[in-house]
């Protein structure tokens, strides 16, 4: 029998002092009590199945596959498929963003995600009296620049309730262990995201010439402080995969209202616009859907062919077989 | 994005998302001087007349101020800025805390409180770590809302419910809606008075903290969705929702809807700010001013120079600074003395980001009237100066050095420095070895935990090193510094009294602790201690009674402020915790002119203008949630001061003890004022509530004012010079535990001198030869002691917390004379669900003595025994245990400790029922004994209390609510002084309230109380000493809209038959001053001169508890009744066009009687009616009329003995909006019988006046920078048969008519574009003075006046002005028919007045 209270309020649960994981999903607290060698063990579709369980058995959809062509609309959609705002966000919570607005680049060129899309989601938290919403980046090129050139300035400036805060020193991040880690121990993560209720990941949908794609678990490396070592210094589709564990979004959506298909992930690329976006709680699984987006780098891709999805579908981030998830397709 | 552009954002921020959660703005009072602002991300610093403006890096969401460092909670950390040298540090994630989003922050004497939404930090002053709090440590959850200091307890606002930190046992303890809380997520706690509001999503949860009872109102009561305004008017508590503004009486819980909400043009409420006068509210569409007397409500418009009004997000009221803030990044400010609007933008004036600042304060505050004619100064002038300096400098993030000192010259007539305040501080980085380095004025030594010693007040230096680490394993600390304060300690027993005197003046605030019956107080909720004068009084009667043991701890100031110096306006005011923990909230507001008057009074202003006034102070004082008015007015001479107080003498009043010129105003509704006549001046003093501790309070403040020269006037000295140097070195092997030695080096300067007593009579011996008292001289101290401590923690079971701490010291006095001793101590202390708890003891051997003072009642310390617990079998359940034991050496007649062992001992259990539904009941019983070889006595005490809405009985759910509150005690007390049963005394206290509601709309109230003192005399029969009792009752309903009756009835009784000596003789033993503990050189000393006598320790000694001698003498018995009804009619409630209109009539009688022996000795009669009707529309015509009728009897015959009729008229007519002519036409008549000893004995010789007046007053906006305000009187005043005194003794006869007439013309200048930078006025006035008849005076006078307000900024804040007085008199010399030359007194005065502040 499940209960379906737990789904009411997606609750924050710390383990407190400096190696608090901060998890904002309601399932994963079954999954704090599971450890990893349990998981890897081969209780993978035990464990899935109660957690998916709860999902279905609210009716609420894995993924929300909304089709249109104005952002805040298709963002209402979102919401209103996966049973309101209020199921993510309760009055009072201090909610973080994170978009993609790392590139300097303007909007048309696919390598951040629509300013529309996240000034519709910040309105929809404090329209649910969010106590705060903050939207985080850390920039690869100069942080005013990258919001000013991607058009996220213009559009937030309509809303200065939410604030926008760009990560630009160490002492903006968090040591933090990341508990069950394969290649990634430990990472310096943003402060203000784990000091977060509710965080809600909100990537582009983009091609990435070393990850293959970059969508909702590449897009965490925009909060960590040390993003070279990804790159040099791991297994970089583990480390991603890893960043999983630690970083666990309420709620993932890849705007896919623009897509960069080659040339990523700044571009300037070939670029396509699939007016359409990928929602869902679980990361993972979310990804995984998110790659029938579009033709990124010229291919129609699947789980298989993007290892950190794959990695992390093992690590108990979300089902990756998209055959075996509940979608909802609306169109707004 | 530019920096002004964010911080517009942010306030932007604010307005969208904060309503729901926290006060907006988030503010706090700065000990020192004005207010801390929160505006979006910058926080601000407040004052008369500059806002300085700091960048906060996110969004603000509350504040506190302890002492000289200001924390702000951030959405981004904690900042801890230091007020003095501006430096900001930040405290983050890095340092513990559990998240970057903290919503509220509050501190107590140990640690300061981060509230968080993962969590609640600890973080330790002393050593500066933290220790995260969550649901596992019993936190309801972890997602924290607020924080709030309330005593000794800090409470949390949880979205599960509430929950405090006792620092007792170290642990949390929740509350939620299984224990009554209204709704579960709770958004911000107010305190009111001893009892905590929570503002829940259902509604506001009303929850009395001793008892734990919950009483709800819920959001439903007012139709409204959300509370967004909750202000705290004495007992009156203001809240603005969704649905309009309503008043909650918490003394009768009558929930009423603003009377005149339909003059308001929207139901949201966005702000309410009170002050005695006024009632400031805002609301999404106007910003308004409420007349508490008039019931006028004022609109301001672009007339006032106020520039936008609409979409206002919060209010500040900062004493006569009202600032309503909108959401972008502006505030329109209003200045009362000025009647103007000015704007203000929040940029930033202040960059706290730079490595090195620093700031220089000054101030002179000068006004010094000189005498043309009599050429010289006046003597009541006053010309003060005080400034900071202070630097700051950032080595790092984490490594910061600030630095500040304070200097506050005296005044004209006492040159010197009053006081120096000096502190320096480096904090070092948790790698670093250096962490801590500090120079102070007032440093604490202390350690940790306190063991042998409590806290030693010293002027020094402190350093520590430490292993790098946020947990060292090992570090050093050294202190040194010469002893800054003395500990005393006092024990009283005896009759119990308003006041109690302690045994010294210029007590340290906030450094005392007060037990009765061995239980631990609170300060501002149980007691008081005005600290100057070092006097001690409990806020409710039923703390203490006639048998209670009474011991007090504290730390006398050796250093207090010096003289005063001549008594100005300002000087009366008390400072900063000098009257308990009461402090000045908002500006001092002094005015000088006519104008400011009626601003701040408005329509109160003619009775002191029409009796010589001359100028008034205005100042706020709040302790915790309470706020006292004080207002002074300086009337120019005696006559005239006692003129007004007589003038306002109220119907129903009750005399203040030891003074003869001071009353207390019993006959109002729901607030307590008291008024006093010294010297030229007129005191008023405001506290709008009316229970026992605002009784208490005011009482106080009035006896500080009037005595504060003689209290605060004087210099205590230095009694002692001594120095100490200590070290401690400490390691920590494991989690939780360090261990510690330490060592302290102690010395006097310079050997005692202590008075020789005479072991007869315990007085000073004197030398007859030189007249001088006998002197005793002791060697100089040299105490070196040795001391080894540990302490371990752990968690305890599920979520508990045992900590155990063990010291063992050794003590070696190498004076000549001194003795070796030794001395251990420990405690285990355990915090858990089902248990918490403290045992303690304390052991020393003769020869010990102790850094600060080991002394007893009965003379210094054995040992010591203490257990506290409280367990609960189930959480509804909480039951208390208490032992406490004492025993010491008794010390002989001449203060030497003798073998001999006295013991107190005090031992009690309580068990408190706090289920919903069920009476909230507890049950204690407890007893005490003192036991010495002089007397014994053994008091037992029983005590019941019951609280329960009997609306829950099945039954009655047609009533709304019916709560009742029942409290008895019985003590009883057996003495044998002689070893053989002498007395037994008997003290029976009740008290039952019950508030009933049948409806939401009313509400009825009672309060009985009662306290039966009883001597059991030798035919073993019980004899009434004291027999005291009071009825307080009223009633009020809204049931008819727009209709409001209230009655209201009070009595007091007293039935005293104690002899005057019984009742006056205070008791109680002093610890030696001037020693270090009682061991060998420690001679008694009489306390101070000019205390009650019977304090000395000789003297005392063998006074056991209870009512003293008690002697049969006739009864004396007094009743004071009151009685009164009012109306209010509000017919807007009926018809929206008739919402201007407020008619109030009242009927009220006072009684006054006293009876000796049967036979009246006193009668007092007034039967008073009155009536204000309002059409107060601020449109073409306002309307305002006022009508009092007054009859006084007296004597035996009841005949009358004087009458009063007066009617107040104000007319105000606006042809065009911003320019109204008001005009006032007010009679008066005072019929009253002469003094008959001046008459020749004629009991019916009636004299009367008859005063016409007519003011026409034009204000004039001409345009932005000139306004105009002229102004015409005409006053005639009819005198009839008014027998008075001349100078010279003589009676004189008036019978005249006087005519005064003349213009006035203010000129306002504005010259910049903007309005608050720069303010020029000049002012100008002639009267006529003519008349006819005896007693008539024929003068002219005039007036000039100029001034200006400068602000540069927040750099420089000038208020100067210049005024010239003149009289001259017509009929020189002596008028016929006169004794003496006292009609008209030639006046040529010239007053310079300057105010500069200048802050670079």
């Amino acid at each position: 029998m499940v209960n379906a209270s737990l789904l009411v309020r997606p609750r924050s649960v710390g383990s407190g002092g400096n190696t608090a994981v901060t998890r904002f999903h309601t399932e994963e607290q079954s999954m704090t009590a599971i450890s990893r060698r349990t998981f890897v063990g081969g209780s993978l579709a035990a464990v899935a199945a109660l957690r998916y369980g709860r999902a279905f058995a609210a009716g609420e959809p894995d993924i929300v596959d909304v089709q249109g062509s104005d952002p805040q609309k298709m963002i209402a959609a979102v919401f209103a498929a996966l049973g309101g705002i209020g199921k993510f966000v309760k009055k009072g919570d201090f909610v973080v963003i994170k978009p993609n607005a790392a590139f300097a680049n303007p909007a048309e060129w696919g390598s951040t995600t629509h300013p529309q899309t996240v000034l519709a989601v910040a309105k929809a938290c404090l329209d649910a009296k969010a106590k705060g919403v903050m939207i985080l980046e850390f920039p690869q090129a100069k942080g005013e620049m990258c919001l000013k050139r991607c058009g996220l300035m213009e559009a937030m400036a309509t809303l200065p309730a939410a604030k926008v805060k760009l990560l630009v020193a160490a002492s903006d991040f968090q040591k933090t262990e990341v508990k069950g880690g394969v290649s990634l121990k430990t990472a310096d993560v943003a402060k203000n995201l784990l000091s977060a209720d509710v965080f809600i990941n909100l990537p582009a949908a983009k091609a990435h010439y070393q990850a293959g794609v970059s969508l909702g678990l590449k897009n965490h490396m925009g909060l960590v402080f040390d993003r070279q070592i990804f790159h040099t210094g791991l297994d970089l589709h583990q480390a991603i995969a890893d960043l999983g564990l630690v970083i666990r979004p309420s709620l993932t959506i890849i705007d896919g209202t623009r897509a960069l298909l080659t040339n990523g992930p700044a571009g300037p690329g070939d670029t396509a616009t699939p007016g359409r976006m990928v929602a869902g709680r679980r990361i993972a699984s979310v990804d995984a859907y998110g790659l029938t987006l579009a033709k990124f780098n010229n291919k129609n891709m699947t789980p298989a062919d993007v290892r950190h999805i794959e990695l992390a579908g093992k690590l108990g981030l979300g089902e990756i077989d998209i055959a075996k998830l509940k979608v909802k397709k609306v169109s707004a | 994005m530019t920096r002004r552009a964010a911080i517009a954002a942010a306030l932007l921020a604010c307005a969208y998302a904060a309503p729901a959660w926290a006060r907006i703005p988030p503010l706090a009072v700065d000990p020192v001087e004005g207010m801390w602002i929160g505006g979006g991300e910058v926080f601000i610093y407040q004052t008369q007349g500059r806002w300085s403006v700091f960048p906060a890096g996110a969004n603000v969401n509350k504040m506190t101020v302890d002492a000289q460092i200001v924390w702000v909670a951030t959405d981004d950390g904690v900042i801890r800025f230091d007020s003095q040298s501006r430096r900001a540090t930040r405290i983050t994630m890095d340092d513990g805390l559990p998240s970057q989003v903290v919503t509220a922050v509050a501190f107590d004497d140990q640690f300061v409180w981060f509230a968080t939404n993962k969590g609640v930090a600890r973080y330790r002053k002393l050593d500066r770590t933290i220790r995260v709090y969550t649901e596992k440590d019993g936190l309801p959850s972890k997602v924290v809302n607020d924080a709030l200091t309330v005593g000794r307890q800090v409470w949390f606002a949880t979205r599960e419910g509430i929950a405090y930190y006792s620092p007792e046992v170290d642990g949390l303890r929740g509350f939620g809606e299984a224990d009554g809380l209204a709704g579960a997520d709770v958004a911000e706690l107010y305190q009111v008075a001893d009892e905590l509001w929570c503002r829940t999503d259902a509604g506001l949860s009303r929850f009395r903290i001793v008892q734990r009872v919950f009483t709800n109102f819920s959001l439903a009561m007012m139709k409204a969705q959300q509370v967004r305004v909750f202000t705290v008017d004495g007992t009156t508590l203001w809240i603005g929702t969704d649905n309009g503004l309503f008043t909650l009486n918490d003394a009768d819980d009558s929930l009423l809807r603003f009377p005149q909400q339909g003059a308001l043009h929207s139901l949201n409420i966005t702000g309410v700010e009170v002050d005695p006068s006024y009632v400031y509210i805002t609301t999404d569409k106007e910003v308004a001013q409420y007349n508490r007397l008039t019931q006028f409500i004022r609109f301001f418009t672009i007339t006032d120079n106020l520039t936008r009004q609409d979409g206002s997000i919060g209010t500040v009221l900062n004493g006569t600074q009202w600032a309503v803030m909108f959401d972008d990044s502006t505030a329109q400010v209003y200045d009362v003395n000025l009647d103007h609007f000015v704007e203000r933008k929040l940029g930033l004036t202040e960059n706290n980001e730079r490595k090195t600042t620093g700031h220089i304060f000054g101030r002179v505050n000068s006004q010094t009237p000189y005498d043309f004619k009599a050429h010289q100064f006046d003597p009541n002038r006053y010309d003060t100066a005080d400034g900071n300096l202070s630097f700051g400098h950032s080595f790092s993030d984490d490594r910061n050095l600030s630095a500040s000192a304070r200097l506050d010259y005296g005044t004209l007539e006492t040159k010197g420095i009053r006081t120096l305040q000096y502190n320096g501080e480096y904090m070092g980085a948790q790698s670093d070895v250096l962490r801590d380095a500090r120079v102070q004025d007032q440093l604490k030594y202390q350690t940790v935990e306190e063991g042998l010693d409590r806290p030693l007040l010293l002027q020094g230096a402190y350093a520590k090193v430490a292993t790098p680490g946020a947990e060292p394993k090992a570090s050093l600390a050294v202190t040194g510094g010469f002893r800054r304060g003395e500990l005393v300690r006092d024990f009283i027993t005896g009759p119990r009294q308003t006041t109690y005197q302690l045994s010294r003046k210029y007590i340290v605030p906030a450094s005392e602790r007060v037990y009765v019956d061995g239980v631990q107080l609170t300060s501002g909720t149980d007691y008081t201690i005005v600290y100057t004068a070092g006097q001690l009084s409990f806020l409710t009667p039923e703390t203490i009674d006639d048998l209670s043991v009474i011991w007090v701890e504290y730390e006398a100031d050796l250093m207090p402020v010096k003289n005063l110096g001549s008594l100005s306006l300002l000087d009366l005011l008390p400072a900063d915790n000098e009257v308990g923990t009461w402090v000045q909230t908002g500006g001092v507001s002094l005015i000088t002119d006519q104008t400011g008057l009626y601003n701040r009074i408005d329509g109160a202003a003619p009775k002191y203008i029409d009796r010589g006034w001359v100028s008034s102070v205005y100042v706020n004082y709040s302790q915790g949630s309470r706020t006292i008015q004080v207002a002074i007015h300086d009337m120019g001479n005696q006559t005239y001061a006692q003129a007004i107080y007589n003038f306002a003498l109220p119907a129903a009043r009750m005399d203040i003890p030891g003074l003869s010129n001071a009353v207390v105003d019993m006959g109002l509704t729901s607030a307590y004022a008291a008024y006093a006549f010294l010297d030229h001046f007129y005191i008023e003093i405001n506290i709008s509530a009316k229970d026992d501790p605002s009784l208490t309070s005011i009482k106080l403040f009035m006896n500080e004012i009037v005595n504060r020269k003689s209290q605060a006037g004087a210099n205590s000295g230095d009694p002692f010079k001594q120095w100490m140097v200590a070290a401690r070195a400490a390691t920590s092997p494991v989690h939780g535990m360090e261990v510690g030695v330490r060592a302290v080096d102690m010395q006097n300067t310079g050997g005692q001198r202590t008075p020789v007593l005479d072991p007869l009579t315990g007085q000073p011996m004197i030398d007859p030869s030189t007249g001088a008292p006998v002197q005793k001289a002791t060697p100089p101290l040299r105490l070196l002691t040795g001391a080894a401590d540990a302490r371990y923690q752990r968690g305890f079971g599920q979520g508990g917390l045992l900590t155990g701490y063990g010291e063992f010291a050794g003590s070696d006095r190498l004076d000549a004379g001194g003795s070796n001793g030794w001395a251990g101590t420990g405690f285990v202390r355990l915090s858990s669900s089902k248990l918490e708890g403290i045992v303690s003891g304390r052991k020393e051997s003769q020869g010990f003595t102790a850094l600060g003072n080991d002394s007893t009642r009965f003379g210094k310390l054995d040992d010591e025994l203490r257990v506290s617990a409280t367990g609960y079998p189930v959480a509804w359940l909480p039951t208390t245990v208490f032992f406490d034991r004492q025993r010491s050496w008794v010390e002989d007649a001449g203060g030497n400790v003798s073998d001999n062992i006295g013991t107190i001992q005090h031992a009690m259990a309580r068990v408190q029922l706090n289920k919903k539904g069920l009476p909230m009941t507890s049950l204690q019983l407890s007893s005490a004994i003192l036991d010495n070889p002089n007397f014994k006595t053994n008091r037992v005490q029983a005590v019941g209390q019951m609280d329960y809405d009997l609306a829950q009985i099945p039954g009655l759910g047609f009533i709304k609510r019916f709560t009742v509150r029942g409290l008895y005690s019985i003590s009883q007390a057996e003495t044998d002084p002689t070893g053989k049963a002498s007395y037994l005394d008997r003290v029976q206290q009740s008290r039952l309230e019950g508030r009933f509601s049948p409806t939401n709309t009313e509400s009825i109230y009672a309060l009985f109380r009662s306290r039966l003192l009883e001597r059991e005399d030798p035919s073993e029969s019980f004899v009434r000493s004291v027999l005291h009792w009071e009825l307080y009752s009223g009633a009020k309903s809204t049931i008819i809209p727009g209709i409001v009756p209230t009655v209201n009835y009070t009595a007091i009784y007293d039935d005293n038959r104690l002899s005057t000596q019984s009742t006056s003789t205070s008791t109680g033993t002093s610890t030696p001053a001037g020693t270090v503990g009682s061991a060998a050189g420690g001679t008694p000393v009489l306390a101070p001169t000019g205390l009650a006598t019977g304090m000395g320790p000789n003297a005392t000694a063998m006074t056991p508890v209870g009512p003293g001698i008690v002697t049969l003498v006739p009864p004396t018995r007094t009743i004071q009744a009151t009685i009164g009804g009012g109306l209010g009619i509000y017919p807007g409630q009926w018809a929206k066009l008739l919402s201007p209109a407020a008619i109030q009539p009242t009927v009220s009688i006072a009684d006054n009687e006293t009876a000796v022996d049967k036979e009246k000795t006193q009668y007092n009669r007034i039967y008073r009616f009155d009536n204000r009707a309002v059409w107060a529309s601020g449109a073409k015509l306002d309307l305002e009329l006022y009508q009092l009728h007054q009859v006084s009897v007296t004597a035996q015959d009841h005949h009358e003995n004087a009458i009063q009729t007066l009617l107040q008229n104000r007319i105000v007519y606006r042809p065009v909006y911003y320019s109204p002519i008001t005009l006032r036409l007010n009679y008066q008549d005072t019929r009253s019988l002469n003094d008959a000893t001046l008459v020749g004995g004629a009991t019916d010789s009636w004299a009367d006046q008859i005063l016409y007046q007519g003011v026409l007053q034009w204000l004039m906006r001409w345009n932005r920078v000139l306004t105009t305000l002229s102004t015409y009187t005409f006053d005639i005043t009819d005198t009839s048969n008014f027998v008075s005194k001349d100078p010279n003794g003589l009676p004189i006869t008036y019978d005249n008519r006087q005519y005064q007439t003349g213009p006035e013309i203010e000129f306002r200048f504005y010259p910049l574009q903007e309005a608050a930078a720069l303010y020029l006025y000049e002012r100008d006035g002639v009267f006529r003075w003519f008349g006819h008849g005896q007693g008539a005076s024929s003068s002219i006078s005039y007036y000039v006046a100029v001034g200006s307000i400068w602000r540069l900024g927040d750099k420089v804040y000038l208020d100067g002005g210049v005024q010239y007085d003149a009289l001259h008199c017509l009929l020189p010399g002596c008028p016929a028919g006169y004794t003496s030359t006292m009609a008209c007194a030639t006046v040529s005065r010239i007053t310079p007045r300057l105010y500069l502040t200048v802050n670079l």
